[in-house]
C-alpha cells in the first residue's frame, strides 16, 4: 500500500500493517521497561503502559490454562489493535506466587495518538480480566471471579 | 466415547486432581459433558473450552478433543 504524506521528511514506513501482538505467560518477574520497548514503532506518537500489581496481601498465587490463555491474550490484543488502530500491543501475565506490589500483568500499547493508545490498553486489561483463563488465590482462597458466558448456541466457538 | 477434561483452580482443588475422564455416548455435546460434571461444578458457573475456545452447549464433541472446565476467571490485578 502506498501512503504519501507530504509533511513527512524522514523515510518512515507508515503503511498500516498491524504487527502481531507479543504475548507471554511467565513465572518470572515482569518488566515494564522490556514490554514497553516491544511496542516501539516509527508510526507511534503515544505509548501507554499499564502494570497491574498485587495489593493489600503479602502475596497472590496465579494459575493459568497456559495454552488457551496465550491464545486468548493474542486474540484480545489483536482485537484491540484492529478496533483502535494501534501500532503494536504487548501483554505479559505472571503465574505462580506474586509478592505484594509486584506486577501480575503488564501491558503496552502504541498508537499514532494518545487517545487510541489509552483506549486500546484499557480494553486489553478489561477484557483479560473478563475472559482469559487465569485464576488467582489469596491466602489459600480462590478469588471469586468473573463467570464466562458461553457463546450462543449455533456458533461452534467464540 | 471417552474424553478427558482438564480442571483448573477451584474445580481442580475440589476434584483433587488435574484431569477427569468421562464416558459419553457417541454424538454427545458440550451440554451433555457439563451435565455429567454437575456433581463437581455444583454452584460454580463453569463453561467448557473445546480445543482452547469457549464452546456453546450444542458444540459436538469428538474423541481426542482437548476439553477444559473453566470456572469464573480472575486474572489481571484486583
Amino acid at each position: 500500500m502506498t501512503n504519501v504524506d507530504s509533511k513527512r521528511t524522514a523515510p518512515v514506513n507508515t503503511s498500516a500493517t498491524a504487527r502481531p501482538p507479543h504475548v507471554r505467560i511467565s513465572s518470572e518477574p515482569l518488566s515494564l521497561d522490556a514490554i514497553t520497548a516491544r511496542v516501539s514503532d516509527p508510526r507511534a506518537g503515544a505509548v501507554v503502559s499499564f502494570m497491574g500489581v498485587t495489593r493489600e496481601v503479602p502475596a497472590l498465587e496465579y494459575e493459568a490454562y497456559a495454552e488457551m490463555a496465550l491464545q486468548e491474550l493474542a486474540r484480545i490484543a489483536g482485537a484491540a489493535t484492529r478496533r483502535h488502530g494501534l501500532c503494536a500491543v504487548a501483554v505479559e501475565h505472571r503465574i505462580g506466587t506474586v509478592a505484594l506490589s509486584e506486577p501480575s500483568v503488564v501491558i503496552a500499547a502504541s498508537a499514532p495518538h494518545r487517545a487510541e493508545a489509552f483506549a486500546g490498553a484499557r480494553e486489553v486489561i478489561d477484557t483479560i480480566k473478563a475472559m482469559a483463563p487465569i485464576w488467582k488465590r489469596e491466602e489459600g482462597e480462590w478469588v471469586e471471579g468473573h463467570a464466562i458466558d458461553p457463546p450462543p448456541s449455533g456458533t461452534a466457538t467464540l | 466415547m471417552r474424553v478427558e477434561i482438564r480442571l483448573f483452580a477451584s474445580l481442580r482443588q475440589r476434584a483433587g486432581r488435574e484431569t477427569l475422564e468421562l464416558d459419553l455416548p457417541d454424538g454427545a455435546r458440550v451440554a451433555d459433558a457439563l451435565s455429567a460434571l454437575d456433581w463437581l461444578t455444583g454452584d460454580v458457573r463453569a463453561v467448557m473450552a473445546v480445543n482452547r475456545d469457549y464452546a456453546s452447549g450444542d458444540t459436538p464433541l469428538a474423541p481426542g478433543d482437548e476439553l477444559a472446565l473453566i470456572p469464573p476467571v480472575s486474572g489481571g490485578a484486583r
